[in-house]
């Protein structure tokens, strides 16, 4: 099994480097297609949608990837994830209230150098600080359970997942927080004729691009990147082989938390509001991403953020958001079911 | 019980204390129709009590944002209760803290433990009234047992009209002829048209996308205004149900910009998304079209934390609500001044209904206790409930002269339109739609 | 051979004796055992400090309702404790037993079914269900089936709340038809008493058969798979059927639960079965002792009446201290809002030290702390204490934990870790 695969693993040597890039782009214009022509969305709405698709995907994306790594690497679902994802929108919330609060600059700000400066910083106190809480929350609740049986890391995860989401309900309250948006959404957009698709959409979707590419480099290409593919294989060999497993699955850790605090961000920038069941709520669907795309396979838990991104957006732009929910676990039911590995994910009898 | 009589007369034994001892002034059971003129005065006179202490119960929920609501209720009540002397019909009548009950179960009010705490209220001998739910689901399950324990259950806040209207709510009670159940807030089929006719008439608008948050009070005001909406001609471009588990709010109004709605409606609380959806509106390019929706939204102003004005900010410049209730009652300014010498801070939400409410039950209670009524509490309890669903009565409360129908419905039908003020950053009063006794 | 010796044995030897004879007579002893129960629980609130904190009805309307939460946790049990098999959508089931009822005696169907009928009724459908959802689930890996169990468990209020036309909605079926057994003749809404009777008696009967079964041939299995699934397999179990089995138990306990339920409370709608109840009766599960039939039981019941009664008494407690310097800020502390904050930290903490429970079942407490038992006595002793507690019913085990813990792979590769994920179809 190749837990954490890569470009440079055995799991997509058979396929050719743009075989995933094009068959993606493929879809998404056939998923434009479907909407314009089938359900005969107009033409700017379906566009819009597509953005709101893609930005959404990228955030279910970003969480995802923390859920497959951490899999890859000791095959626990890590049910605290979202809850870490959470934590992350609140920080960066916090952070920029202060920013603001400080330097009585007012979103949106419309000044490029200035906004991007200010989301660096987001991004840079953030992702460390999430990055830190995820490799605690390993030192201490998942690493004591790493010989036990199965069901107690498992029970411990859903049980630092609640003490997360209560700890910011007791801090934060039940209603919701507003998050500074600092990205001027509404009078940023991108014209073609007369549609108009918010900048921020492009952005998000960007910014998630440039994280996963920079991940995949790092486990592709490094030498800790290679101590992690080999541990998510053979935890015994690589031990044997002088990984230290501890450092390795810490350095996991931190990747996810990072990543989810990333997602954070992004999450208080697109939607300028956190609450502390998002985790929950949002976690759910990217699991549902990871193991769309095959658990423990990047590329698949990016692919897979996409599809349920596309997915959810479908079931809205036919007017159906109540049942959207339930279009996403059916989603999961199926491929659960009847392909338990995932879209990417590699079946019985290709190990060797 | 003992054990919480023990905790409440620690404390609150002062305050009953220095009740007690004030002279008892010359006018024994103390109308409880106190009209609210006297009432800026803030120390009514202590009345007759000669008859035994009794207790007003108040069941809500106590958490996260419903809290919200349900504080000012509790201070309604209790000024009402300190106005009429903390006396009525012969008996001293006590809201202590050991008998309000929190129905909130991990940060949002939950049926069961409503249930549950309706089970111990009408366990009390010396309860004889309850105030509550705030919450509609609450209530359906809370009916059943004080309607068999025939006690008097007054919500300042419940508004759908299953709990008193045909079949579903002749089910809820054992006991159909014995109604023991009013409000004083009229329900959802005139609050949502109510809306309905205030964008077709007053902002001219001829087409509205619904949203509601597929809950109980959301979905049934959006039901109710969709079918007067199109009633009155008007064109219903979408009804969209958007739980309050939902992430991307983004797309649902891309779809709901596409059909060039004139107006949009929403149903539920600001708990479930009031404000998301007003941002991702706006967002969507739908800014300038009224946005709409019942009580649910109006509560507070944008310094209140988590109303809906506070998390909207200057995106609310279009926003209207609805009130389930009468916006400027002829005492609304001698109201408001007792209540912020009482509380420091001013009146919001459901504080008047609350204090309509304790009117009703204090007047109750005198007319029981004019009766006759003794130490007999289960006789007392059973002549309050008849009391206090007596459809021939009318009341003179804070809000005006009301009566109850049989089934227990304010006979006031009036619907108070309110409208963001940008200056004041609040909600500022509009107009009030009375639709008539029914 | 000294008096004090003799003493000492024969002492020893009467606990084993007794335990001895409450193993083989088990049926009579959980039917002993639960009268007794039943009878002090229903003196108990006449006894300070009970009797201060409600009044005796209010009492026996919490241990009704907390009744509710012991048999859901009995079903999980079966499920989580018994086979192992994480399951956290067991609220699902629980919906199910509700509606059943709901559709069979409310006014909204206009059917009136007697309750012992529905009673059956709402078992057999939720157990329906059970194996509907376990057919093509349980041939996964444990953490899939997690997954699965979670997102059937989202799904099914969700199509309680959007099919209205059959099920009003979010509204709920309201009205619903009161039991009218013979014996205790109609209830009504005040009648605690009697659903504290029915709610003793089907606890009892719930128990005596998940004894049964567990002293059963399918318990055993159960617990093989639990152990060691390849290994059951190897050793020809069905895994499939017997996890399947364990599952359609389970879901029948919660449909008890949800007729009961139902017709107690007269309503039913979908926020009643959120994934915040499954997670409840998870931690329950736990905290009582994974695998221990009495002590999930206690644990449900206690953690039931802690929620439902305690935190708010000690909520109109504090509050009166409202006003008072210091203890000003302890009347704002709402502690049912930090129920599920502690919920999370029990869970945590149960499973660092002591993953076995507050009263552990002597066979899992070996299996969940076989990593850290390598001393050989202790390894002995906790296999005689097992097979005295455990077997005497049951005869031989085939497989034990301890042996294969310590002669197998290194601890490091137990059997699932050691495993790739691909193996899940096989």
């Amino acid at each position: 099994m190749t837990a954490i695969a890569t470009p440079a693993s055995p799991a997509s040597r058979r396929r050719p480097a743009w075989f995933l890039p094009v068959v993606s782009l493929g879809g998404v214009a056939a998923y434009y297609l479907l909407l314009r022509f089938v359900f005969g969305i107009g033409e700017g709405t379906a566009l819009q949608q597509v953005a709101n698709a893609l930005s959404t995907g990228a955030i279910y994306a970003l969480v995802a990837l923390g859920y497959t790594m951490v899999y890859g690497i000791i095959e626990l679902i890590n049910f605290a994830h979202g809850d870490v994802f959470m934590v992350g929108a609140f920080v960066s919330l916090f952070f920029l209230v202060q920013v603001l609060g400080n330097t009585g600059l007012t979103a949106p700000i419309t000044n490029l150098p200035v906004l991007l400066l200010l989301i660096g910083a987001a991004l840079l106190v953030t992702m460390p600080l999430i990055g830190l809480l995820n490799v605690g929350i390993e030192r201490f609740f998942y690493r004591p359970l790493r010989n036990a049986p199965r069901l107690a890391p498992l029970i411990t995860a859903i049980g630092v997942s609640f003490i997360l989401q209560n700890i910011a309900l007791v801090i934060a309250g039940s209603g919701d927080e507003s998050s500074p948006q600092i990205f001027p959404i509404r009078d940023w957009r991108l014209s073609i004729g007369e549609i108009t698709i918010p900048y921020l959409s492009l952005f998000v979707f960007a910014l998630a691009m440039v994280l996963m590419v920079l991940l995949q480099t790092f486990v592709g290409r490094t030498r800790l990147g290679r101590a992690m593919r080999s541990t998510a294989q053979d935890r015994e060999a690589a031990a044997l082989m002088g990984v230290d497993l501890n450092q390795t699955i810490a350095l996991t850790f931190l990747l996810g938390g990072a990543l989810a605090g990333a997602a954070g961000v992004v999450w208080g920038l697109t939607y300028g509001y956190v609450r502390s069941d998002l985790g929950f709520n949002a976690g759910l669907k990217a699991f549902t991403s990871a193991v769309l795309g095959g658990i423990g396979n990047i590329t698949g838990a990016v692919l897979g953020g996409f599809i349920i991104g596309f997915v959810e957006v479908f079931a809205t732009t036919l007017g159906q958001t109540r049942w959207s929910q339930f279009v996403v676990f059916v989603v999961l039911a199926l491929v659960l079911v009847f392909r338990p590995a995932g879209i990417l994910g590699q079946q019985v009898g290709e190990r060797a | 019980m003992r054990f919480r009589k023990l905790g409440a007369l620690a404390v609150g034994g002062a305050l009953v204390v220095g009740a007690c001892t004030q002279t008892p002034a010359a006018s024994p059971g103390g109308s409880a129709s106190a009209s609210a003129g006297g009432s800026a005065a803030g120390s009514g006179a202590a009345g007759d009590t000669s008859k035994g202490t009794v207790k007003i119960a108040v069941e809500l929920p106590l958490e996260g944002s419903e809290l919200a609501a349900s504080q000012p209720i509790i201070n309604g009540i209790r000024l009402a209760v300190k106005e009429a002397g903390g006396a009525a019909g012969g008996y001293a009548v006590e809201v202590p803290e050991s008998a309000v009950y929190d129905d909130a179960v991990n940060g949002a009010h939950d049926p069961q433990q409503g249930a549950t705490n309706m089970q111990t209220i009408v366990q009390d001998p010396s309860i004889v009234a309850v105030i509550g739910p705030l919450n509609s689901s609450v209530a359906s399950a809370q009916i059943p047992i004080s309607n068999e324990a025939g006690l008097l259950q007054c919500s300042p806040a419940n508004t759908n009209p299953d709990l008193t209207k045909g079949d579903p709510a002749k089910e809820l009670r054992p006991n159909p002829d014995k109604n023991n159940y009013i409000r004083v807030v009229t329900t959802d089929d005139v609050q949502g048209p109510a809306a309905a006719q205030y964008i077709i008439d007053n902002l001219g608008k001829k087409s509205v996308f619904i949203i509601d948050d597929t809950e109980t009070f959301g979905k049934g005001v959006a039901d109710a205004f969709e079918a007067e909406f199109k009633e009155r001609g008007g064109t219903v471009v979408g009804h969209e149900g958007v739980p309050k588990t939902t992430t991307d709010y983004q797309s649902i109004l891309t779809a709901a910009a596409a059909l060039k709605p004139e107006s949009i409606y929403f149903g539920g609380v600001t708990a479930t998304g009031g404000a998301r959806i007003l941002k991702a509106a706006v967002a969507a390019g739908l800014g300038d079209i009224p946005y709409v929706g019942p009580d649910g939204i109006n509560d507070g102003s944008a310094e209140t934390p988590d109303s809906f004005l506070n998390l909207a900010g200057d995106d609310a410049k279009n926003s209207y609500s609805t009130l389930a209730g009468i916006g400027d009652f002829p005492a609304k300014d001698e109201f408001d001044a007792a209540y912020e010498a009482e509380y420091g801070e001013q009146a919001t939400g459901y504080a008047a209904t609350g204090y309509a409410c304790a009117q009703v039950v204090l007047d109750a209670l005198r007319r029981a206790g004019e009766g006759g009524g003794g130490s007999d509490m289960a006789a007392l309890r059973e002549a309050v409930r008849a009391a206090g669903t007596d459809s021939s009565v009318s009341y003179d409360t804070i809000l005006g002269e009301i009566t109850f129908t049989p089934e227990g419905d304010t006979s006031q039908r009036i619907i108070s339109i309110y409208a963001y003020d940008p200056e004041a950053k609040d909600w500022a009063f509009k107009e009030q739609v009375d639709f008539g006794a029914e | 051979m000294t008096a004090a010796a003799v003493g000492r044995r024969g002492r020893r030897f009467g606990r084993d004796e007794f335990r001895d004879v409450l193993v083989r007579h088990r049926t009579v002893s959980i039917l002993v055992g639960m009268s007794l129960v039943g009878f002090l629980l229903y003196f108990l609130p006449y006894v300070p400090p009970f009797s201060l904190f409600n009044f005796h009805q209010a009492w026996l309307n919490s241990f009704a309702s907390a009744g509710v939460f012991v048999l859901l946790a009995l079903g999980l049990n079966v499920v989580v404790g018994l086979a192992g098999l994480l399951d956290l959508g067991y609220a699902a089931f629980f919906a199910f037993g509700a509606y059943t009822y709901a559709y069979g005696a409310s006014p909204f169907s206009g059917n009136h079914a007697p309750f012992l009928l529905m009673l059956f009724l709402g078992a057999v459908v939720a157990a329906l269900f059970g194996l509907l959802l376990g057919a093509p689930t349980l041939r996964l890996r444990g953490d899939y089936l997690a997954i699965m169990t979670l997102g059937f468990g989202e799904i099914v209020p969700i199509v309680f709340l959007n099919t209205d036309e059959y099920t009003r909605g979010t509204n709920g079926i309201g009205g619903i038809y009161r039991p009218d057994l013979p014996i205790l003749g109609p209830f009504g809404a005040l009648d605690n008493f009697k659903y504290f009777v029915v709610m003793v008696f089907i606890i009892t009967i719930t128990m005596i058969l998940l004894y049964r079964l567990q002293d059963s041939r399918i318990g055993r299995a159960w617990m093989a798979i639990r152990e060691d699934e390849l290994a059951a397999a190897a050793n020809g179990i069905n895994t499939v059927t017997t996890k399947l089995l364990a599952f359609a138990i389970g879901a029948t306990t919660a449909g008890f639960a949800g007729v009961f339920n139902a017709s107690k409370l007269t309503i039913v709608s979908p926020d009643q079965f959120l994934f915040a109840v499954s997670f409840t009766v998870l931690a329950m599960v736990v905290l009582g002792g994974m695998g221990n039939i009495w002590g999930v039981a206690v644990g449900a019941f206690v953690i039931a009446l802690i929620q439902s009664t305690f935190l708010t008494q000690l909520n109109q407690f504090v509050s009166t201290f409202r006003g008072i310097p210091v203890l000003d800020i302890l009347s704002r502390v709402n502690f049912i809002q930090y129920q599920f904050l502690l919920y999370g930290i029990a869970l945590v903490l149960m499973m660092l030290f002591r993953p076995e429970g507050l009263f552990p079942s002597q066979r899992r407490r070996m299996e969940l702390r076989v990593a850290e038992e390598l001393d050989p006595e202790a390894e002995a002793k906790a296999l005689e204490a097992a097979a005295a507690s455990e077997t005497v019913a049951g005869g031989g085990e085939p497989t034990d934990p301890v042996v294969v813990g310590a002669m197998g792979p290194p601890p490091g590769s137990d059997e699932d870790t050691a495993r790739p994920y691909g193996d899940d179809r096989s």
